[in-house]
């Protein structure tokens, strides 16, 4: 075999070893559909090593290789916890994130009228007999949590009640009655999140609006 | 194809073929089912379960659920107990029949030895299945918990098959939240029980 005969072919088989690689890689993505269920959600999209992909600020089809990825909203409106995804065929990524602390804390204060009728209608010993603490939106502001605690006189303690409430069509309904502790199993349909956050001890600052100085 | 080559045919498919169709038909009929030991003395006694009948059976194949077993023999007494087969743990059914007749007792006589084998082994499995309960439910491992304020315990529960806990507070008011954050103090998450407290009634 002549040498032009042995660099042809090292030549041929590159050709073939890099067209291989380059058909894998080429197969190797899918069409990865995002859709923003909130149009201020713009996130940027990350590779499981950290690495920034792109950033989507509109519904986009944009291309994935197959594996694990997380996005993380931009706008302060939104939480800004990694929330992971993967994409093993083609797929659609439905975005809708959480709203931030901040954002929630505002939109309590908006929704705190609104929020007390309803406890009120639905418990009237509310309105003179408990002080509401530790009350907090979560999700995108449909869940409303809260403890109730009995006005006592002295050093009595009280007990404590958990009580849920959801968000539908823009009227606030309860979810949960209160109770001592809402356990996940007897309310399926209430997010885990939500239950292990109001099941939590009451906090100082509602201490403080028990027992004043 | 001479006959030799047939008549060797013939016997793979007889002591091979058959018996794996036979396997591949029992697995089929035993899938999503729990195989329950069957410790009962004498061992020829009847076990029944929902009309079921066996006899001289060392397991018994059940789907998890709850069963009425009744085991009997003539000349001794019947033995009725609701089990409840659990996928994943020791299932097992013990009976020790006790003699009625003068017959049955002479048999009992001649045959201490199964009585003491079975205690023996009805031990065993009751430490297994307490093990495993504990395995599954580490929460009972400490309970129940007496404090001057409150106690906390539990109680088994079935419900659809399946066996699990409900934690149980006995606290006058004010202290039942005591009682919670003892939970919630032993890493506890207080959403994943069901949590009944004793002489309470909600005032709202």
């Amino acid at each position: 075999m002549t040498k032009g005969r042995i660099i042809s072919a090292v030549i041929i088989a590159l050709i073939v070893i890099g067209g291989a690689f380059g058909i894998n890689e080429f197969l190797s993505y899918r069409d990865v559909s995002v859709v923003l269920k909130d149009p201020d959600a713009a996130v940027e999209i990350y590779t499981s090593n950290n690495q920034k992909i792109t950033t989507v600020s509109a519904d986009e089809l944009i291309r994935l290789k197959v594996g694990d990825y997380y996005y993380k909203p931009v706008n302060e409106k939104f939480s800004t916890e990694n929330i992971p995804f993967t994409v093993e065929d083609t797929t659609t990524i439905e975005i809708n994130p959480f709203f931030s602390p901040s954002y929630l804390a505002n939109l309590l204060i908006a929704q705190q009228n609104d929020i007390r009728a309803t406890l009120v209608s639905s418990y009237p010993s509310i309105a003179a007999s408990y002080i509401v603490g530790d009350d907090l939106l979560s999700h995108q502001g449909q869940w409303y949590s809260a403890k109730l605690v009995q006005r006592v006189s002295g050093g009595n303690q009280p007990d404590i009640y958990r009580i849920i409430l959801k968000k539908d069509a823009e009227i606030w309904n309860v979810a949960v009655a209160p109770q001592l502790i809402i356990s996940k199993s007897e309310n399926p349909d209430v997010p885990v999140d939500v239950i292990r956050k109001v099941n939590e001890p009451l906090s100082n600052e509602a201490y403080a609006l028990l027992y004043p100085e | 194809m001479n006959k030799k080559t047939t008549l060797i045919a013939a016997a793979l498919v007889v002591f091979i073929a058959i018996p794996v169709i036979i396997w591949i038909i029992s697995s089929t009929l035993q899938k999503g089912t729990v195989s329950v030991e069957t410790l009962v003395v004498p061992s020829n006694a009847t076990v029944t379960i929902n009309d079921e009948t066996y006899s001289n059976k060392n397991s018994i194949n059940l789907k998890p659920g709850t069963y009425t077993v009744v085991t009997s023999r003539d000349g001794f007494e019947t033995n009725t107990q609701d089990i409840l087969v659990t996928e994943g743990q020791t299932n097992a059914i013990i009976a020790s029949l006790l003699p009625v007749s003068e017959e049955a007792m002479r048999w009992q006589e001649n045959n201490m030895k199964a009585y003491l084998e079975l205690e023996g082994r009805a031990g065993s499995i009751a430490a297994q299945q307490g093990q495993e309960f504990i395995d599954t439910y580490p929460i009972t491992k400490w309970l129940p918990l007496q404090k001057p304020t409150y106690t906390i315990g539990y109680r088994q529960v079935t419900e659809n098959g399946k066996q699990g806990i409900v934690i149980t507070i006995n606290a006058v008011e004010g202290f039942r939240e005591a009682a919670l954050q003892e939970l919630r103090d032993r890493d506890i998450d207080l959403g994943d029980y069901t949590i009944e407290f004793t002489d309470y009634r909600s005032p709202f």
